[in-house]
């Protein structure tokens, strides 16, 4: 379960989120919803650790992961502690590995033996359809083929909890819905708790459990 | 207009190109390169070549192993006081030669601020070939750190927050992803740094001394050249010219390749 408690950001002047909190139970899909520029993208990099709110509590399966504010006692999990993967907006592949080399920098990384690796990536190739441009570097790749290379890639740390933004942003219609159904599928089969943000209610309506909209920095 | 135009562009850049070639052209016409070939194997030219390859050379090293870690911080972290370290380290670029002697002398020199140290130590760094190092490092360093600042600087944010959440440690990151992304920049910063200590004159002259076959480098052994054999000061400045050239060559052939 994730819990997200008056979480507030600001960039200079602009106060980008005022108030934001919400709840995520296990094995829940959420839609964070909401137009460009209200806070979901920072909402999403605090909760991933990658940038510290001025005040706020985070916490993840009853562990406070993030806690800022005056008078508090400060925590901040490395991004790597918080067993999460992140599927961000641009799909921020290597670009000097490969396709497999991308989805196996996770696993490497966690200090997988080469054969786990090697088992991972290829049933990963498998899931998300990748599996002819296992070679590509990702500027030999379609716009289609890189998100679902960066969802592989996330997916082979074995995350515990899943968030992604905006992940079918600037793709045609087609490869939006036939992206949209394996992404379902994944959901279904992973069991895995998501936070998924977008900026269309259609989308969010068909992908997610549950809707929490966010406007202007604050949860409505 | 736009003929107007493209015949100002034409004729301002073939004069500036004629002010930078005219003056090579005239090295290069002052020596037959089969005098060249005789020259080259006179020991002035040979010691002071070997010293400037191997001096420029370490130097060079010292800077990647030295620099790097400061070049890397003043690209990727945002702290305190930045912008003051970013100016100390390019200082040296804008340092009168003589200027940057001068300080080499006052702290390293036996009277100097740490040099009474080393010299009770029995190290004694001017008149030694690790002065010229020293003054190679002092002025080529800033070089490298522009450009290598500049590559680490350029390679997306993004790319290394995906990493750290992929599970990756800081030193991961940056053999991985960071370095091979930037490399190219590193390795330009590191041919104009080599490049820079090759052709280093002033502060060598006034920190390391002119010491044949022992700190005489070819650009000092040029200068000595011309009031004793002309054509000797003539030969080394080809080689110069020639390895400096090649360097420029192979850092803007780079810049054309596609980045990994």
């Amino acid at each position: 379960m994730i819990s997200v408690k008056g979480i507030r950001k600001a960039f200079g002047s602009r106060q980008i989120l005022r108030e934001v909190s919400f709840d995520v139970s296990d094995g829940e899909v959420l839609g964070l919803v909401g137009p460009s520029g209200v806070g979901k993208s920072t909402t999403l990099n605090i909760i991933a650790g990658l940038l510290e709110p001025d005040s706020g509590e985070i916490s993840v399966d009853g562990v406070i992961v993030t806690r800022s504010g005056v008078s508090v006692n400060q925590i901040s999990f490395p991004p790597a502690l918080r067993g999460l993967g992140y599927v961000m907006q641009e799909a921020a592949l290597f670009p000097n590995m490969t396709v497999q080399e991308n989805i196996g920098f996770g696993p490497e990384s966690q200090g997988l033996s080469k054969g786990e690796i090697a088992a991972r990536v290829n049933k990963l190739l498998l899931m998300v359809h990748v599996e002819d441009v296992r070679d590509f570097y990702p500027d030999q790749l379609s716009g289609g083929q890189q998100k679902r290379v960066a969802l592989a890639r996330t997916l082979a740390v074995s995350p515990k909890i899943l968030l992604l933004d905006e992940p079918l942003t600037s793709l045609d219609p087609e490869l939006k819905t036939q992206l949209m159904n394996d992404i379902r599928n994944i959901f279904d089969v992973l069991r895995a708790t998501v936070i998924y943000v977008t900026h269309d209610s259609e989308e969010a309506d068909s992908m997610v459990d549950r809707i929490v909209k966010i406007k202007e920095g604050e949860i409505e | 207009m736009r003929l107007a135009l493209r015949a100002v562009v034409v004729v301002f850049s073939a004069i500036f190109l004629l002010f930078i070639i005219l003056p090579i052209a005239a090295v290069f016409l002052r020596v037959t390169p089969s005098e060249l070939v005789s020259r080259l194997n006179t020991p002035a030219v040979i010691d002071s070549l070997k010293l400037s390859l191997l001096a420029s050379t370490v130097s060079t090293a010292v800077v990647l192993v030295l620099a790097t870690p400061i070049s890397y911080a003043l690209a990727r972290y945002d702290f305190k006081g930045r912008w003051f370290l970013d100016a100390v380290v390019d200082l040296p670029m804008v340092l009168p030669p003589a200027v940057a002697g001068l300080a080499l002398l006052l702290a390293f020199a036996p009277r100097g601020l740490i040099g009474g140290v080393l010299a009770s130590r029995g190290i004694i760094l001017p008149g030694s070939i690790w002065a010229v190092v020293i003054a190679e490092v002092f002025v080529s360093s800033p070089f490298y750190i522009r450009a290598s600042k500049a590559a680490f600087s350029g390679v997306n944010q993004r790319l290394i927050d995906s990493a750290r959440i992929l599970s990756a440690s800081d030193t991961r990151v940056f053999l991985k992803v960071t370095f091979p992304l930037a490399w190219r920049g590193v390795f330009a910063g590191l041919v104009m740094c080599w490049a820079r200590s090759l052709g280093e004159f002033g502060a060598t002259l006034m920190f390391a001394g002119n010491l044949p076959g022992v700190t005489q480098t070819m650009p000092l052994a040029i200068y000595i050249a011309l009031s004793s054999d002309l054509q000797v000061a003539v030969v080394l400045s080809v080689i110069l010219i020639l390895f400096s050239f090649i360097l420029l060559a192979a850092v803007k052939s780079l810049g054309g390749q596609r980045t990994p």
